[in-house]
């Protein structure tokens, strides 16, 4: 796709897959004898993806966990863990995925009712005045 | 007064399409001292020298102009010219209306006027030049080969054969190299100490050869043709001339357990040790780090032993000096270490070996006697695999360039590996498969159809241990880029050619260029591959660059024809174009104050002291002075000059200074 | 010694462990931690993933922030947050017209570079202090996991190696314990594939357990919530993947220098992992502190 800017590996590319099973793991990078920077051409993939709505639908829970992550931040400032989850299966429709882990989880002491607060409004700020710069006048 | 004439050449249209050359004639002959001022279609030309050579007679002339093409062209031609016609050759010059003017502008009238600036310039310098003569050097016939590795080996011997006398310095206890150390030589399959060894007997025997091993070269002075090289010859603690290489000693030392180098650590060998049995000349050496006696005074077995009593534990280093003529570098290269791939392992895996490693297994004559086995077990592979451009083409690993001889050298192993296992798998993963030479292509198609090799294009991204055996992750992007992995129970990589160990510090004494890979540096990289760029040292083999055999020989013939040519006459002729230190009646007696600033400048090391004495020899001062052997004109000290002491022949202060007013 | 702390989501959830491990042994050898001020999510996988301004912007406050707080260095023990600070830092710095932007959407200026200590940086800064300290040396055999973003990409990271480190073994060793030679140190567990590609993580933390299993551990040691989580929390599905049972432990870095420092279990959070932390000397101990 780099290579040869031909439309039909852009389309395959942007569908694929693959670009939301990478983990961001840097191993790629790590091994390549150019230092070609693989995972910054994943994270434009992906955000590139989105931007022109090309998701392709076996990555569809991985992005709706993504999102109910972001989401979680914006709304609280950092991560509420059993809200993300929550809204990871509402998203999704995985209602019942690790529906037994909670209950041991809680014992354990590592999932919260509710979320650790911070500086809400400067998270949200942030976060409007990011998609601000990406479409102006909205 | 002078007498200048002017020839202003057309260069058919080259010149004259675009600059009125009659024009510039005519305004020629208005200048003072110029007495004779044409325009010819095409001085180069034999009737355009006659025009020349028949001007500077009929008119006296003491000074010549060719107003043409780039003094590049040439200048040797109208010089030539101008000394048939018996005119000093240093008194004729070129402007440069071609590539200065007429090729750089368009047509018009201000090129024209640029033209008549340019012939203006060089009569103002050409006023004011002075008859030189080229200087004449001796010329020692003895050339220094530094390296007895095939390279050098057949440099020394073209050379000597020529009837110079050639003195080889190699750095370990025998000649051989690297080539000592291969099994198979490609694309012959030929056993390559079966075609060395004959050669290196030869340099021992020859007569005009002097073979000075376990030497190194300390320094070296002086300039082409004379120059004065002083050698180390290290201490074996062995008396060479009594020693009858029985080998008794090299079975009785006490200290077995040495790395052996021949063997890249495959075997071990005693304190006492000749490198392998083919070795030249065939004389034990003491490795003095881990010998007993040298390290707490006991043992003395060899002594004790040796049937010709020839160890002496008190030989000093000797170190000699020598005069020659030419020096030809031939120092080879080395391998890069498994240790410098963290993805394989750091190393440290016993069963991933490099290429010289496979050498020394699948030798007759090395640790296993030929038989491919598992350093760590000593089990015979069943599955090996073989990885190309390990290191090389690898910016990561600072080796950006590619080193020619292993898609070779991995077909080689390959193909050795399936003819000693039969039923052996063998896979190569490569990126290009470089097979460029006089049967060469052949030699891996071969390995594919015949000997069964499994060729993978694909690199392999990490190697990692697994139950005894090696996992090799890696991928074939002929098939798709599907990931795969194999398991074998050994790896062979082909690791990069670096420069020798100790290069950088060999051209810093030798004052030879290299580059950012500590690779000896040509001349020019098309016209000049075996000569450097100081006078007088030239290349052979792979201290230049990565390269085979045949190459390497090639270039070492080349560079003992550049050396025999050096030596055909007795004497060398060197350009005047030299610096000068200007002298003085007394009490001046020179400008030079003796600050030596110049010496400091000089790239070339030409500057030496000169004491100015009375009668009786006692120094009044001490000045500088220029070596015109050494001096390459180039100017340096004469911009550094305090006092405008020194002067550059051909190209004066006021000379200069006449071509910059007269613009 | 006072240092700024960047706890991070998952020290306060679920890698609490970590978190309580981290400040007792902080507060043992005498270290002072101070949190960097209404501190926010570093943005973690998810923002890089989806937005890059957002994922430069979110790491890009904190920083800002510990800046303005005065604190010249900062603890990230989460392995992704110290990557994510380091990462957008680095960014930030090369370009003077991300800077720019960057700033314009965090409405805070970016202040003087701030340094970014990863745990076991800090443990090692610590290393006489611990050698002081150490009442009952950890006399186990582990295999140290360093995961991914500890070490990679070396360029920017610039910590220990990037293919087989050392740092977390030499750790170990100084309280007393011994390391294995294991070829799955630097492998991706699958990191925030854990709730959405579960499987997936169980089959690449089933090569990491069955390795070090292989190589004779008695228990992983790791320095990152993902990592821990992902080998422990996901020991069922990693059971699934390898088709048997495997009980071997994870502890964190700092779980095992608080261990030879004589700090109780409890205090160290042992006894909130899924997969039960029984060490042959740790039995005894908890044994002697229930009763």
């Amino acid at each position: 796709m780099l290579q040869l800017e031909l439309p039909d590996h852009e389309r395959q590319v942007l569908c694929a897959r693959a670009i939301w099973i990478c983990v961001g793991c840097e191993t790629c990078l790590s091994r390549c004898p150019k230092e070609v920077d693989l995972p910054r051409a994943m994270d434009f993939l992906r955000q590139e993806a989105l931007a022109v709505d090309t998701v392709s639908p076996d990555a569809s829970d991985i992005v709706a966990f993504h999102r109910a992550f972001l989401g979680s931040i914006e709304r609280h400032g950092r991560l509420f863990e059993l809200g993300t989850v929550l809204g990871y299966k509402l998203r999704t429709g995985h209602l019942l995925q690790d529906a037994a882990l909670a209950p041991s989880m809680i014992r354990r002491g590592k999932l919260g009712a509710l979320p650790h607060r911070t500086d809400r409004q400067a998270a949200a700020g942030i976060f409007a005045r990011v998609r601000a710069l990406k479409e102006p006048g909205k | 007064m002078s007498r200048i004439g002017v020839f202003v050449c057309h260069c058919g249209e080259n010149i004259a399409g675009t600059v009125d050359c009659a024009v510039v004639a005519e305004a020629a002959r208005s200048l003072r001292g110029v007495v004779h001022s044409v325009d010819y279609k095409y001085m180069c030309s034999d009737p355009g020298q006659k025009l020349l050579k028949e001007a500077i007679r009929d008119k006296n002339l003491d000074g010549v102009v060719v107003a043409a093409c780039s003094p590049r062209m040439h200048e040797p031609t109208f010089r030539a010219a101008a000394e048939e016609a018996g005119l000093n050759a240093y008194q004729c010059e070129m402007a440069n209306l071609r590539e200065h003017c007429s090729w750089v502008h368009a047509k018009g009238e201000a090129t024209t006027a640029k033209a008549i600036d340019l012939v203006r310039i060089q009569v103002e310098k050409v006023k004011r030049n002075a008859p030189l003569r080229p200087i004449r050097v001796p010329v020692a016939r003895t050339a220094l080969v530094l390296g007895g590795g095939i390279a050098g080996i057949q440099a020394a011997l073209d050379i000597a054969n020529a009837g110079n006398q050639v003195i080889l310095v190699e750095r370990s206890p025998s000649i051989g190299g690297h080539m000592s150390q291969l099994s198979e030589t490609f694309p012959t399959l030929d056993c390559s100490q079966c075609i060395l060894t004959p050669r290196m007997v030869e340099v021992a025997r020859h007569p005009q050869i002097t073979l000075y091993t376990y030497a190194e070269l300390e320094r070296l002075d002086g300039f082409i043709g004379n120059f004065k090289a002083t050698i180390r010859k290290r201490a074996r603690k062995v008396d060479e001339k009594i020693c009858n290489g029985c080998g008794v000693c090299t079975q009785k030392c006490p200290v077995k357990k040495i790395p052996d180098e021949f063997n890249e650590g495959l075997s071990m060998r005693r304190a006492i040790y000749v490198p392998f049995p083919q070795a030249v000349p065939n004389r034990p050496v003491i490795d003095t780090a881990n010998c007993t006696f040298f390290k707490s005074g006991k043992c003395r077995a060899c002594e004790k032993l040796c049937t010709a009593k020839a160890i002496r534990f008190d030989q000093q280093d000797e170190v000699v000096t020598r005069e020659v003529g030419a020096v030809v570098l031939a120092t080879g290269f080395r391998t890069m270490g498994t240790n410098q791939f963290p993805e394989y392992g750091y190393g440290r895996y016993p069963d991933l070996i490099d290429g010289l490693k496979f050498e020394r297994l699948a030798s007759a004559s090395g640790p296993t006697s030929g038989a491919i086995k598992r350093p760590s077990d000593g089990k015979i592979p069943e599955t090996v695999v073989f990885i190309a451009c390990a290191g090389s083409r690898d910016e990561q690993k600072g080796v950006s360039y590619c080193s020619k001889i292993c898609c070779m050298y991995t077909a080689k192993h390959a193909m050795l590996y399936r003819h000693k296992v039969h039923g052996g798998k063998a896979y190569v993963f490569y990126m290009d498969v470089r097979a460029a030479g006089k049967n060469y292509d052949e030699f891996v198609r071969r390995a594919v159809e015949e000997d069964g090799v499994k060729y993978l294009r694909g690199r392999v991204s990490r190697v990692y241990p697994d139950k005894g055996q090696l996992v090799v992750k890696g991928v074939d992007t002929l098939l798709g880029g599907e990931p795969l992995e194999i398991r074998a129970d050994m790896v062979v990589l082909a690791t990069a050619v670096q420069a020798q160990h100790g290069s950088e510090e060999l051209a810093q004494k030798l004052h030879v260029a290299y580059d950012k890979y500590r690779f000896f540096a040509e001349a020019h990289p098309k016209l000049r591959p075996v000569e450097t760029n100081t006078a007088g040292i030239f290349l052979a083999g792979a201290c230049q660059s990565p390269r085979d055999i045949p190459e390497s020989v090639a270039q070492a013939s080349g560079a003992a024809a550049k050396v025999c040519g050096l030596f055909s006459r007795p004497e060398l002729a060197r350009e005047p174009i030299v610096a000068v230190v200007d002298r003085q009646p007394p009490p001046v007696f020179s400008h030079c104050v003796g600050c030596f600033l110049c010496r400091s400048a000089c790239p070339y090391q030409a500057i030496e002291e000169e004491a100015i004495r009375t009668r009786n020899g006692e120094i009044i001062r001490t000045v500088a002075h220029v070596n015109a052997g050494l001096c390459q004109g180039c100017g340096t000290c004469v911009a550094t000059c305090r006092t405008k002491a020194i002067d550059l022949q051909g190209f004066t202060n006021e000379q200069v200074f006449a071509e910059v007013v007269a613009i | 010694m006072r240092l700024g702390y960047y706890p991070g989501c998952s020290l306060l959830g679920s890698s609490r462990d970590f978190g309580e491990s981290v400040e007792a042994v902080a507060g043992a050898l005498g270290v002072e931690l101070f949190e960097v001020p209404r501190w926010n999510c570093c943005g973690a996988s998810s923002a890089h993933a989806m937005d890059r301004l957002l994922a430069l912007a979110l790491p890009a406050t904190v920083l800002a922030t510990a800046a303005r707080a005065n604190l010249g260095e900062v603890l990230a023990p989460c392995a992704s947050c110290y990557h994510r600070l380091v990462v957008a830092q680095h960014e930030i710095a090369g370009s003077p017209e991300l800077k720019r932007k960057v700033e314009q959407v965090i409405d805070i200026p970016m202040g003087p570079p701030v340094r970014v200590l990863n745990i076991l940086e800090f443990l090692e800064r610590c290393a006489d202090r611990i050698a002081s300290k150490v009442k009952q040396p950890f006399a186990h055999t582990v295999a140290c996991y360093y995961g991914c973003l500890l070490v990679r990409p070396s360029k920017i990271v610039a910590f220990d190696r990037s293919e087989d480190p050392v740092s977390m073994d030499r750790l170990v060793v100084q309280v007393g314990g011994k390391t294995v030679e294991w070829s799955s140190k630097t492998e991706c567990c699958g990191a925030a594939l854990s709730i959405p590609r579960t499987p997936v993580v169980g089959r690449l933390g089933a090569k990491i357990v069955g390795d070090a299993v292989a190589a004779n551990a008695e228990a992983i040691v790791v320095a990152c919530p993902m990592c821990h989580s992902n080998l422990d929390m996901r020991r069922v599905s990693i059971e699934e993947a390898l088709g048997r049972k495997v009980s071997i432990p994870v502890l964190f870095i700092t779980q095992v220098v608080g261990l030879a420092l004589g700090l109780p279990p409890r205090a160290l959070g042992l006894e909130r992992h899924f997969v039960e932390v029984k060490l042959p000397a740790e039995a005894a101990m908890r044994a002697s502190a229930a009763s």
